[in-house]
């Protein structure tokens, strides 16, 4: 017995050092190993290995070691990776969190080379999105903006037309909300994209977000109360902890909003027959919320390891990498040779004409992960009907007010 | 009318199945939505038993999730752990109870006091600490907090005090080190405490889960409720069936190691317990 | 000769007691200092300066409405949670301690099952069991005649809806913590009593419980200790929703901490709950010495 413990305590031990050695990075001689980080989405991050794949075969001196984390988490991870100095090379970053890194300077600004194709390639929401400080910071990963997926059945069954305004959907929304097995839209109610939702109706609404000197909250205004009282018309609070996607999916709802990259869940419905993409709903204006993505590279290391990096973001954001990917994914098409080679795939079609309506509904401060926070926290519940329209407006701009001072 | 003893039988039958049902209809539950196909899943009123019995997610699972990696993580943490604490516990536990020194009792109120300290307090501090020593994202940072166990060192403690010296002066009088005496006589007689001790310390670092939720960032290292609870959070509602094949694999093993040796991890959390 | 046996003696003690003090130091004290230092600052995780604030970030903790949320959450489950677990535990051990070997036995083993099995597990059965729209609870409810619940979807219901599953995992170790309680109890005493002309009821309070009291107080002091710092079933469960109305301590700790990376506040929340759990304490050893004094 005391053998048998003795041995699996040297076992342990042994264990324990060799997973200390291991963690340490070995890198092999000649190559130039750069980490590469994006976050989770699996059928993404599959063609990201893949497309890394590809690069490593076409440069041999060039080692590409790929992970993923959760959306919700990959903030905190990067940020405390580049402050113990263990970041990866490239990065996905979420547009909001580029102001901290650009004013850090753990970002680098983009070589002649790159700037040349952004430049020459992208529309100009696109070169605006990459640009900091007059400065461009990296290449689109890519484009996010929700846009209204209809299924016409729906209405047919109801005998009702599509509406085209916000209020019109919420009139429907008020006369069939005794039906118990269906709804006619079904917004967010509690979730990562219930603030980018309701920054959509509530620009629609004319409504603003932020004062333009950005120290003041702007939201708490008639057309902000309006947009909100819309909001929890189109929103169902049974839908909190499940998915409202879902319930589109069955067949169950007649509106949802969501992004091009979800295209696989929609069309591997057995249920819905019919569904497409349109442009939002007009109010007083026709406005979308969006937000980009985009690859960044980390200063801190060899000139050579951000010379391959910035060489890896290039092939990832060439046009026929990124038609593949925006293909088989469905991202929006923002470089002008994939526009035109999109223009007939149908479930692209409706996001492609959306961006024209599109606008960043971040606004370029360090702390917006913060301020977004607290709106969402506050839009949920009222959605949650524990608090009324007004309490979590008022709520939300004086957390916000404090916030930028 | 007095109940009969035939029936205070009936009635306590009823009650031992009541709360047999009621601990055991999350399991039962687990398994028959592990077993559905999508489609099954979303149907309400939900089926109580699956219409087709569906093996094809235990598959899917392993190829979707790295289950294997993680428990491989788990294991090499939960061991890391418990065998040095069993160690420390035992060592430190056998000086508190057998010599004397001074500040002997305050050095021991002061280990005690540690059970107190909460986790949150505490968890910042290391977070920074793991970063600057370098071991963030490494395994070592979840090993190496869990060395020293004050739960332990009280436990073998108490089981010391009741053991006499005489057995001990003898041993050293004829010759032996200290340390031989504790390998040789102390150790043997604390098998039950640290069946006990081992059981209670591998559970808790089994579970663990804020801790490596902030110190481990790629998903290769991960540890089994880390993997398990992070990327369930990224499917659907259709994908219940394949979240709870992935939550059955998970608990598996360690269910079945209890159902074997549950003698002992009872015995083990009563031990722990009586602070007589 | 003795002389050579105590000097063995003493270097046996500080070579085994060194390391083990050191640890502790390491990751107990040290900490404790750090924490505290810490939140005396302004500190986030990347910035390179660090303002000395005094009691500024309690100030600011204190008149923020989300946490004075959380922690009334917080102390709603710990002292919801800590009732039943001790009314219903005690209920369980003393029907386990009335049956008989094999039965008891196993019972015992389904009780414990679910402590045995991951918290991140035993969350996604439950927040599948609760889910409003395919859930089996409410349609298991229907069968007695009781209208579906929004369960975690609902404010109200949301932090009891927790601490039923919280419950369902944990309850087991204070079951056979009573029971083995329980059955230290030697019959003698009972035996005697009944002599004495009692009945069941005053057999209990007279007897049993007098002589649990230390396995209660046990139990009283970790499940508090356990129960403030819940994170892993809120996490997985509800992430704090809905809105803020499950919203617990360490959940705030976790969000400022490490989402917004603001550690001087964070380690200032901290503290607050460290304080509280201090006072908790000593207030219940004081109610309990002055009552063993009978």
């Amino acid at each position: 017995m005391k053998r048998l413990i003795t041995l699996l305590t040297v076992i342990a031990l042994i264990t324990v050092l060799s997973v200390a050695f291991a963690s340490g990075k070995k890198s092999e001689e000649g190559k130039v190993k750069i980490a590469f980080l994006s976050h989770t989405y699996e059928p993404w991050n599959n063609k990201l290995q893949e497309q890394a794949n590809a690069f490593m075969e076409a440069n041999p001196n060039v080692e590409i070691e790929y992970s993923y984390v959760m959306h919700a988490d990959l903030y905190a991870k990067m940020i405390s990776s580049l402050e113990a100095g263990t970041a990866a090379n490239v990065i996905g970053v979420y547009g909001p969190w580029m102001p901290k890194l650009v004013n850090g300077g753990f970002v680098a600004e983009a070589p002649p080379d790159v700037v040349k194709d952004i430049e020459n390639n992208y529309a100009d929401f696109g070169i605006d999105a990459v640009t900091y400080n007059g400065k461009i910071y990296g290449h689109i990963q890519h484009v996010g903006l929700r846009t209204t997926i209809i299924n016409p059945d729906m209405f047919k069954e109801l005998g009702e037309k599509i509406p085209d305004t916000w209020s019109g959907f919420a009139k429907l929304a008020d006369k069939y909300s005794h039906l118990s097995d269906r709804v006619i839209t079904a917004l967010e109610p509690a979730g990562d994209s219930v603030v980018s939702q309701w920054c959509t109706l509530l620009k629609s609404f004319g409504g603003e977000i932020l004062t333009e000197d950005l120290k003041r909250a702007a939201f708490n205004s008639p057309e902000g109360l309006a947009a909100t009282r819309t909001y929890l018309k189109l929103s169902n609070p049974a839908f909190i902890g499940t998915d409202e996607v879902s319930a589109f999916i069955l067949g169950k709802a007649g509106l949802v909003m969501d992004g091009p990259w979800a295209r696989t869940f929609y069309e591997d419905s057995t249920v819905l027959e019919r569904f497409y993409s349109t442009i939002p709903p007009k109010e007083k204006y026709r406005q979308i919320a969006s937000y980009v993505w985009l690859w960044a590279v980390n200063t801190d290391a060899t000139d050579a390891k951000k010379r391959a990096s910035w060489d890896f973001v290039q092939f990832l954001s060439n046009d026929e990498n990124y038609l593949d990917m925006a293909k088989t994914i469905g991202f929006v098409p923002f470089r002008e040779a994939n526009i035109r080679d999109m223009s007939e795939d149908m479930w692209v079609k409706g996001f492609a004409e959306a961006t024209e309506y599109a606008f960043i509904y971040y606004e370029r401060i360090e702390n917006w992960e913060e301020v977004e926070t607290v709106l969402r926290r506050e839009l949920e519940r009222t959605i949650a009907e524990e608090i009324t329209p007004e309490e979590a407006l008022a709520n939300a701009e004086t957390g916000i007010n404090k916030l930028l001072q | 009318m007095k109940p009969t003893v035939f029936g205070k039988k009936v009635i306590k039958t009823i009650v031992f199945i009541i709360i047999a049902v009621l601990f055991l209809i999350p399991f039962w539950w687990m398994i028959v939505t592990s077993l559905k196909p999508p489609q099954e899943i979303l149907l309400y009123p939900p089926t109580l038993f699956p219409k087709e019995i569906n093996l094809r997610n235990y598959v899917d699972i392993f190829k979707r999730v790295q289950l294997i990696t993680f428990f491989k993580n788990s294991i090499i943490v939960a061991l890391g752990v418990t065998t040095v604490a069993v160690f420390t516990s035992t060592i430190g536990g056998y000086i508190f109870a057998k010599f004397s020194f001074r500040g002997k009792n305050a050095f021991f109120m002061f280990i005690l006091s540690t059970i107190m300290v909460p986790l949150t307090v505490i968890i910042i501090p290391l977070y920074m600490m793991a970063i600057a020593v370098g071991l963030k994202n490494s395994l070592l940072a979840l090993i190496i907090p869990g060395w020293v166990n004050a739960l332990g060192i009280f436990l073998v403690r108490n089981f010391l005090a009741s053991i006499p010296d005489s057995y001990i002066e003898a041993a050293r009088i004829d010759g032996c080190s200290e340390f031989m005496i504790y390998l040789r006589i102390i150790l043997p007689l604390l098998k039950p405490a640290i069946a006990a001790i081992f059981i209670f310390i591998f559970m808790a670092n089994w579970d663990s889960f804020f801790w490596p939720l902030i110190v481990i960032d790629d998903v290769s290292k991960r540890t089994l409720p880390l993997g398990l609870g992070l990327f369930t959070q990224a499917f659907g509602v259709q994908n219940w069936n394949l979240i709870m094949s992935a939550t059955l694999v998970s608990i598996f093993p360690v269910l079945l190691v209890f159902l074997f040796f549950q003698r002992y991890f009872i015995k083990g959390i009563s031990l722990s317990g009586l602070k007589q | 000769m003795l002389t050579i046996l105590r000097d063995r003696k003493r270097r046996f003690v500080y070579t085994g007691l060194a390391p083990i003090l050191l640890l502790f130091s390491l990751i107990y004290v040290y900490p404790i200092f750090t924490a505290f230092f810490v939140s005396l600052h302004d500190w986030e995780l990347l910035s390179k300066t660090h303002d000395f604030i005094a009691f500024g970030n309690y100030l600011n903790v204190l008149r923020d409405g989300v946490f004075r949320r959380s922690f009334l959450n917080t102390l709603y489950f710990t002292f919801v949670y800590l009732f039943f677990t001790l009314i219903l535990g005690l209920g369980l051990a003393l029907f386990l301690n009335s049956l008989k070997k094999p039965f008891q036995t196993i019972l015992e083993v389904i009780i414990f099952l679910p402590v045995v099995t991951i918290t991140v597990a035993g969350a996604l059965v439950w927040k599948w069991m609760y889910n409003p729209s395919f859930g089996i609870l409410n349609y298991l409810l229907g069968f007695l005649g009781i209208e579906p619940f929004k369960f975690l979807a609902s404010p109200k219901i949301v932090i009891p809806s927790i601490i039923v599953m919280a419950l369902w995992k944990w309850i087991g170790i204070n079951v056979i913590i009573l029971l083995a309680g329980l059955q230290s109890i030697p019959e003698e005493y009972y035996e005697a009593a009944e002599i004495d002309g009692g009945n069941r009821r005053s057999l209990f309070v007279r007897i049993t419980l007098p002589l649990l009291k230390p396995t209660l107080e046990y139990i009283f002091v970790t499940t508090i200790l356990a129960a403030m710092q819940v994170f892993a079933e809120i996490f997985m469960l509800t992430y704090g929703g809905p809105g803020i109305s499950s919203r617990v301590v360490a959940f705030h700790i976790y969000e400022i901490g490490f989402r917004f990376l603001k550690i001087g506040e964070a380690s200032s929340v901290a503290f607050i709950l460290f304080t509280f759990i201090l006072i908790v304490t000593a207030f219940q050893f004081r109610i309990f010495k002055r009552e063993e004094l009978y």
